[in-house]
């Protein structure tokens, strides 16, 4: 503890709260810490029976050379451990308990895991976080667990056999229910059954990392709102994949396709995150065939408002599916173009979204092919008003591209992006409807590109620059050629981001090289009426020295501009 | 409107959906005995102005993003000295503001660690 933090006196006033407000405040800190302060008198022991949440991590006794470490010394810390966590529940008697987190993978005692749990059962414990990975296994969950009225929360995680002997599953108070790293090791499904409807008022299920012995994998539960499911990649891996969730309205799933979808009741969903794999086959000759099939998921999720597909997806949806539904809600597609993207079959969903305003991409390269070639058609009749995009590689010829959202009103581009745009396209369209655009104008950009694409947003009101740092010579200004461009831009807020972020490596004085730039935008825009500059840096730059700099600029090319210098404190103008 | 006295004799006009910030208060409200304004034994005008500063900042939907509101909490928390941090945990705790009363508390843990 910092004691020099604290001085006496406000010892004193801590002592003096009530022990609810202490134990309130001590639950703040790890266990641990707050344990430590029973030590400082005789009142201070009976207050961690006012700390309702309570945390216990065997990592704490964790010698860094453990497998060094001889039995002996190993059996006394793992000894130690118990008996601080037998400790404090014990001076907490019977007291409610909130939160209980436990984290053991020392090799605690299968027996001394279950004396605490049962301790915090029979208390009330609302939340339950458990990560238990023991050499020898932990053979079974206790089953008291699954039991509790009072859960509201419960996660495990952890090499646990959640399987063959499930006994009975009652949690009424559950809301929310997280696994991981679990093993369903009963073939006919009944333990992940009783599960699911033993739980009667869930709202959210996590499972990632599950092993499943059985054929089927059914999620069926009428109450549930938000559903995160990764299944792991084994041989026994279910072949069939239903979901039985009237009620849910986030769904994020990821899976090798082998299976098929034979129900699918999503009636409620907004929002997907599928990220769909092939499955790859070792024998080159095995065809594809009917047993991958994920048409009917696709169908069934057509409501939604909101769709995420990994780069993989898109793949799966066009040698998969049979079909493809209109998604007639659909307003904002991501695609993460993170990895290779099968983009020829971008167009004929885009083709399918009829209403969507927002497009999101990652990466915008390819190795081999001109992706967008097929896309204008569909891209210029598309209603989409906001494209984001991140960098984009040298070898994309994205005229095309770039053409079809000529129509967008707000743009986020990487200064790559703009580079591209300046570079890779035969002409840049114009953006007749763009009122807003954001650039990230952060290390090496072309500044050159950027008056190229200024020139053809005749109707730009906003432009924001996050970013004003570059790696160029001392000597050149890079954006002296934008003069004549700027000077008769219509754009009447500037903001920018991330003024004074510089790169570790580099001397001070870049940042007088970006109040120039920022000089400059001033002398040479003459519609501008506000100015935003939002102060963002790791020196003792005082930032009322920009602003009182700014204002004192005489060659303002408009009059009437508002300069605001923001940093995250205070607000200067 | 709602008015709220301190127990040293102030008295403060605010709006009722920042009062209801205060659990304390609503079940007040929803008992109907806010007739003659509240009296707040517990709480001088010193704290009371604290806490209205707080209240008026997290009303639902004023006071700007989340990052915004962070940004306004930490210097909130940050700019009082320890006598009155204290006596804001007990005020929050009296009036039942749920954030306020872990912001502060979180702020004591954060000075103890």
């Amino acid at each position: 503890m910092n004691s020099k933090k604290m001085d006496i006196g406000s010892k004193d006033l801590i002592s003096n709260l009530p022990e609810a407000l202490i134990g309130h405040i001590l639950s703040f800190l790890p266990t641990k810490d707050a344990a430590l302060t029973s030590v400082l008198s005789k009142r201070w022991r009976h207050m961690l029976a006012f700390v309702p949440n309570l945390d216990f991590d065997d990592e704490d006794y964790e010698d860094y050379n453990r497998y060094d470490m001889s039995p002996l010394k190993r059996l006394k810390m793992l000894t130690s451990f118990q008996v601080f966590v037998d400790r404090v529940l014990a001076l907490q008697g019977n007291a409610p308990v909130n939160k209980f987190s436990l984290s053991c993978e020392l090799g605690v005692e299968p027996s001394s895991v279950n004396r605490w749990l049962s301790n915090v059962l029979e208390r009330g414990v609302l939340d339950l976080d458990l990560y238990v990975s023991l050499e020898d296994g932990y053979p079974l969950l206790l089953s008291q667990v699954l039991m509790s009225k009072t859960l509201v929360r419960l996660k495990v995680e952890g090499t646990t056999d959640f399987s063959t002997d499930v006994g009975e599953v009652f949690l009424p108070k559950l809301k929310t229910l997280y696994l991981d790293d679990l093993a369903f090791n009963d073939e006919g499904g009944a333990a992940f059954a009783k599960l699911t409807s033993g739980c009667h008022v869930l709202e959210e299920l996590v499972m990632i990392d599950i092993v499943f012995y059985c054929d089927f994998f059914l999620v069926s539960n009428p109450t549930l709102k938000r559903l995160k499911v990764r299944l792991d990649f084994t041989d026994q891996k279910p072949n069939t994949v239903s979901f039985d969730t009237p009620n849910l309205v986030y769904l994020e799933f990821t899976d090798t396709v082998g299976a098929k979808y034979p129900k699918a009741n999503f009636d409620s969903l907004v929002e997907a995150n599928l990220d769909l794999r092939m499955r790859h086959y070792q024998d080159e000759d095995e065809p594809a065939g009917d047993s991958e099939d994920s048409t009917n998921l696709i169908m069934e999720i057509y409501n939604v408002k909101i769709l995420y597909l990994s780069g993989a997806t898109l793949e799966v949806l066009a040698l998969c599916c049979k079909a493809i539904p209109i998604f007639s809600n659909l307003i904002r597609l991501t695609i993460d173009t993170h990895e290779e993207v099968q983009w020829e079959f971008l167009p004929k969903l885009l083709e399918n979204c009829p209403n969507l305003e927002t497009l999101v991409f990652g990466v915008l390269s390819t190795i081999h092919c001109k992706p967008w070639e097929d896309t204008r058609t569909c891209l210029s009749s598309s209603p989409v008003k906001m494209l984001k995009s991140e960098p984009a590689d040298d070898s994309v010829d994205a005229t095309n591209l770039f053409m079809g959202i000529c129509n967008v009103e707000i743009l986020y581009l990487s200064g790559a992006t703009l580079e591209i745009l300046a570079s890779c396209c035969k002409a840049i369209p114009v953006f007749t409807n763009l009122i807003h655009l954001n650039i990230n104008t952060h290390g090496n950009i072309q500044w050159k590109s950027l008056p190229k694409l200024l020139v053809n947003c005749p109707n730009l009101e906003t432009l924001v620059l996050e970013g004003l740092n570059y790696i160029g010579t001392i000597h050149c200004k890079p954006w002296e050629d934008t003069r004549t461009c700027l000077s008769s831009s219509p754009v009447k807020m500037l903001k920018v981001l991330r003024f004074g972020q510089i790169n570790l490596l580099e001397k001070v004085d870049v940042i007088d090289k970006q109040k120039e730039v920022i000089k400059y935008l001033l002398e040479t825009m003459p519609n501008l009426e506000q100015v935003m500059i939002y102060y963002d840096t790791s020196f003792d730059d005082d930032p009322s020295i920009l602003s009182t700099e700014l204002q004192m600029l005489e060659k303002v090319a408009s009059p009437k501009c508002k300069i605001q210098v923001i940093s995250a404190n205070i607000r200067f103008s | 409107m709602i008015v709220l006295k301190s127990s040293d004799g102030e008295t403060f006009e605010i709006e009722e959906a920042v009062a209801l910030q205060s659990q304390t208060i609503a079940h007040m409200v929803e008992d109907d005995c806010v007739e003659n304004g509240i009296p707040l034994a517990n709480v001088t005008g010193e704290i009371l102005a604290k806490i209205i500063e707080y209240c008026k900042k997290h009303v639902e939907g004023g006071g700007g993003s989340e990052e915004e509101l962070k940004i306004w909490d930490k210097e909130f928390i940050e700019n009082i000295d320890q006598s009155t941090l204290f006596n804001l945990i007990l005020a929050a705790n009296y009036l039942n503001i749920k954030t306020l009363l872990d912001l502060t508390c979180q702020r004591v843990a954060d000075m103890i660690s």
